[in-house]
């Protein structure tokens, strides 16, 4: 390849997409290094602090499109503090003052202000996508600036986001001039929506294909906005409430007939029921399906969208659907690769068995979906003998997470833990690159994780296991592993410091309320200049003088990640970086 | 009217139906409070220093009329270690006078409150009379009686912990749902509850708070706590150590006892004041109204100095004091 003249290896590396790809050739020789920086246009960083934006852009002049990855995703669930980092304001700016044509940014939970986005909108001439997903920190007013500014926009994806409402007029911010809008995404504004700006945008907007509503759109609206964007693929449907007089039905379903390219539905919030058969006619086309906000969506309404969608691939509900409801879908869905079923009864204060799954759902998923490779299942019980069915009839799962509700349950049959099951899925699962385990474990499962999980990528460990080899297992055994995160499981210094290279290999480590000791993090973080090693501890009043700390005090949250550039400087005080 | 303070124990308290074991949900560890508490509520063995229960138990008696005149002759408590003092006086809530009878109403499935009157081993402290007839007082219900298929239903941190709080003994972060879906499907399905009586919304409810000096702001969950009290302790746990700074009190001083006289200093030179942005964007003293409307109005919270809103009338505060906002 070295005889081709640069252009024409710079053509054939733009066929090379995925970064890891593009990771392994820029390390062939010195030559393909040089070619590949300056033809790089997609760079994916998972963790904000590993790198620093001099060094991206110094060695990516040409970039265009930049994910970046914050908060560790024990975050989600609210075990890290609110400002423990990952804003994204110095990434922006120093992107801003380089030359540098930014088009696109992908955030997840990072800390966005309005004047990062305020900056963003202005730095950047051909700025044409922002997708943030899990982030905080900024307002309505920050979108107004993005709408104004950025006269090429064609995606605004806002996925779960914490954001302030202001209740302002951004949508009216959308310059008349605008038409490239493809992607609009502000399911998760709290407030009002100015509607007529909305019709407006969407009417001056055809190429418009993914456009999802917060809950304040009404159901007249949507048949309006529906009308005038016919060419939809994916819909987030807002609220969808109130019980429709039968004129505003007739257009609604009139409207929906027509998205003939719909293929994505979201959203629900508040549905009537009755209004569901609208969209009957379009639940043939429907390849994703997500209807895990739609608490009211039970029974047969639920059902009966079910056993229209013969296509779906991917399915997101809530548990109120049962085992009847699931096996439902094993009958119809022949189709699905991705199941999530989430809890609705989120403080197991529900005695009623009916509203739950439990394993008998599982395992009719796993007989009748032979293509399903991603599951994400809340559930309040599980056997070992459902795990190794589901394993035998689904060897092809990438992801698999499981989350018993009860923190330490065993097999409800056999009361037995639950390590054979979970060691089955791991044996049977040679692609498995996600895992997340729960209910009754002991170090048995990590010995089976070590052993077989060989692709393994990511594992997730809460209230599980008994002795430090548990963990050991797993940092022995899985080559591949990137992130480790663990929760209340009895892992200390021995696990910590049996290998410290190994961290080096990963991307992060989190351990939360386990055995790990202020004295065994000090040594951890001593000899290793390429971790930042943090801990955090965010009741201050347990933190006493420096010269009073006891090295055998158990640390509340480590987290530990490599990096080239060492520690960070916008940590809070409660985040002690050893 | 004056409170009457009995000693101290828990074994004294005659309100204790058979064939239930009391339990401690008391002191401010025990108050899930989002981020840290319950870390430290699985230490059923560990006498961590600040798991002081018996230092900061209060009991009242049940007020013998509702009058919103009462005088307490004590504020703030004298506990053992600085993080555990109260820095928040509340308003004299119809909270207290409110929870004797609506108890069961907002308390997760049916756990009942009792009040006991126990004062635990301090000098009684002369409370303070807020400007414009507020009146420190620093309420906890003791919260006993929980039926014990609750505790078995509770998801409990490793070792099986029972001190969680009774109205809401969740572990933090599980199970693991993001707090954005949690808070979505609390307000969607909070619509359609309330007919039932006594469950409360499900899922979460994060508000940010802040403090005046504060660099950063913090988040709780309003769902895990029954009272103004509860939040108060989590919310003074998480940011004692500003106050500490503030009152030039160090670390070292650690577990001592606070002296009555430096106590009182602290009520009059850095009073804390808890306050509220309300759906409508006012900022109101929180204490005011009954704790359910509470939750729903509350927005966010902030933690103003006493001096910024000195002669204000409790339930208005204006727009001005934001400007100081972190």
């Amino acid at each position: 390849m070295n005889y081709f003249p640069e252009e024409v290896i710079e053509h054939v590396f733009d066929f090379i997409a995925s970064h890891r790809d593009r990771n392994s050739i820029s390390l062939v020789c010195k030559s393909w290094h040089k070619i590949e920086r300056f033809c790089r246009k997609r760079v994916f960083i998972g963790n904000c602090y590993a790198i620093n934006p001099e060094r991206l852009i110094g060695r990516f002049p040409c970039l265009k499109s930049l994910t970046l990855k914050g908060k560790p995703h024990f975050a989600d669930f609210n075990l890290v503090p609110y400002e423990w980092g990952g804003f994204v304001h110095p990434w922006i700016e120093a992107l801003s003052s380089s030359r540098v044509g930014l088009e696109e940014l992908r955030l997840k939970r990072m800390v966005v202000t309005d004047e990062s986005l305020e900056l963003l909108s202005r730095s950047f001439p051909n700025f044409k996508s922002l997708v943030l997903v899990s982030c905080e920190g900024f307002t309505t007013d920050g979108l107004a600036s993005i709408a104004s500014n950025c006269r090429h926009l064609r995606e605004l994806d806002l996925q779960e986001n914490e954001i302030d409402d202001h209740r302002g007029q951004w949508l009216n911010c959308f310059p008349d001039s605008c038409t490239t809008l493809t992607s609009l995404n502000f399911a998760c504004l709290k407030g009002e929506t100015y509607v007529a700006a909305l019709e407006r945008l969407v009417a001056r907007s055809p190429n418009l294909k993914t456009l999802k509503l917060n809950r304040a759109v009404p159901l007249d609206a949507l048949a309006r906005l529906m009308s005038c964007a016919p060419q939809l693929v994916d819909l987030g449907v807002g609220s969808y409430e109130n019980e429709p007089d039968p004129e505003s039905f007739t257009k609604l379903m009139a409207a929906i007939q027509k998205c003939s390219s719909l293929r994505s539905l979201s959203g629900f919030l508040e549905a009537a029921p009755l209004c569901l058969p609208a969209f009957y006619p379009i639940c043939q086309n429907l390849i994703s399906l997500n209807l895990s906000y739609a608490a009211e969506i039970r029974g047969n309404h639920l059902i009966k969208l079910i056993q229209l969608s013969k296509r779906l691939q991917r399915l997101w509900i809530l548990d109120s659907i049962g085992d009847k409801g699931l096996v439902v879908v094993a009958d119809t869905c022949k189709e699905l690769q991705e199941l999530r079923v989430f809890p609705s009864d989120l403080h197991g204060e529900e005695d009623n068995n009916n509203a739950a799954v439990t394993e008998v759902g599982l395992v009719a998923i796993s007989e009748g979906c032979p293509k399903l490779h991603s599951i994400l299942y809340f559930c309040k019980q599980m056997t070992n003998a459902a795990l190794i069915t589901v394993a035998k009839n689904c060897p092809n799962f990438i992801r698999f997470r499981l989350c018993i509700l009860e923190p330490h349950k065993p097999d409800h049959i056999t009361s037995q833990s639950l390590d054979e099951g979970f060691g089955a899925i791991v044996q049977a699962c040679k692609g498995l690159r996600r895992l997340s385990v729960s209910g009754l474990l002991n170090d048995q499962v990590f010995l089976y994780i070590g052993m077989y999980a060989e692709e393994l990528e990511m594992l997730s460990i809460a209230f599980a296991g008994e002795t430090d080899k548990g963990m050991l297992y797993v940092l022995n055994g899985c080559k591949k592993l990137r992130k480790l995160e663990i929760r209340d499981s009895p892992f200390g210094n021995a696990a910590l410091l049996a290998d410290v290279h190994k961290y080096e290999t990963m991307r992060s480590l989190w351990m939360s309320s386990c055995e790990v000791t202020l004295g065994g993090c000090k040594r951890l973080a001593q000899n290793s200049p390429r971790l930042n090693v943090e801990i955090i501890n965010e009741n201050e009043s347990n933190r006493m003088e420096r010269n009073e700390e006891d090295e055998r005090d158990k640390v509340d949250k480590l987290y530990l990640y490599r990096t080239v550039v060492g520690t960070r400087k916008d940590a809070p005080p409660y985040v002690r970086i050893l | 009217m004056s409170y009457r303070l009995l000693s101290v124990d828990k074994e004294e308290l005659d309100i204790s139906p058979p064939g239930l074991k009391e339990r401690n949900y008391l002191g401010l560890s025990d108050c899930s409070s989002v981020d840290s508490s319950t870390i430290h509520n699985r230490v059923q063995d560990g006498e961590k220093s600040n798991l002081n229960f018996k230092a900061t138990e209060l009991r009242l008696g049940l007020p013998e009329s509702q009058s919103p005149e009462r005088e307490t002759d004590f504020g703030l408590l004298s506990p053992r270690t600085p993080d555990e003092k109260l820095l928040f006086p509340l308003l004299p809530s119809k909270d207290i006078a409110a929870s004797a009878t609506i108890g069961h109403k907002n308390v997760v499935s049916g756990n009942k409150r009792g009040f006991a009157d126990t004062w635990d081993e301090f000098s009684s402290v002369k409370g303070s009379v807020r400007p414009g007839g507020g009146i420190n007082m620093m309420l906890s219900p003791k919260i006993k009686d929980v039926p014990k298929s609750i505790q078995e239903e509770r998801s409990h941190a490793k070792g099986g912990s029972n001190n969680a709080p009774a109205a809401k003994a969740q572990v933090v972060g599980w199970p693991p749902i993001r707090s954005y879906r949690k808070n979505t499907m609390a307000s969607s399905t909070s619509k359609n509850t309330d007919e039932v009586d006594g469950k409360p919304g499900l899922g979460a409810l994060f508000v940010k708070v802040s403090m005046d000096g504060a660099p950063y702001l913090r988040k709780v969950d309003l769902r895990t706590y029954t009272c103004y009290q509860q939040l108060s302790s989590a919310l003074e746990k998480m940011f004692s150590c500003f106050t500490l700074g503030q009152c030039g009190l160090h670390g070292a001083q650690g577990r001592e006892r606070m002296s009555e006289t430096k106590l009182k200093d602290l009520l009059h030179g850095s009073e804390f004041v808890l306050t509220y942005e309300d759906k409508d964007g006012d900022w109101m003293l929180v204490g005011d109204v009954p704790w359910e409307i509470f939750t729903e109005t509350c927005q966010k919270l902030k933690i103003m100095k006493g001096s910024d809103s000195i002669g204000l009338a409790p339930g208005a505060v204006e727009k001005s004091k934001n400007k100081d906002r972190v």
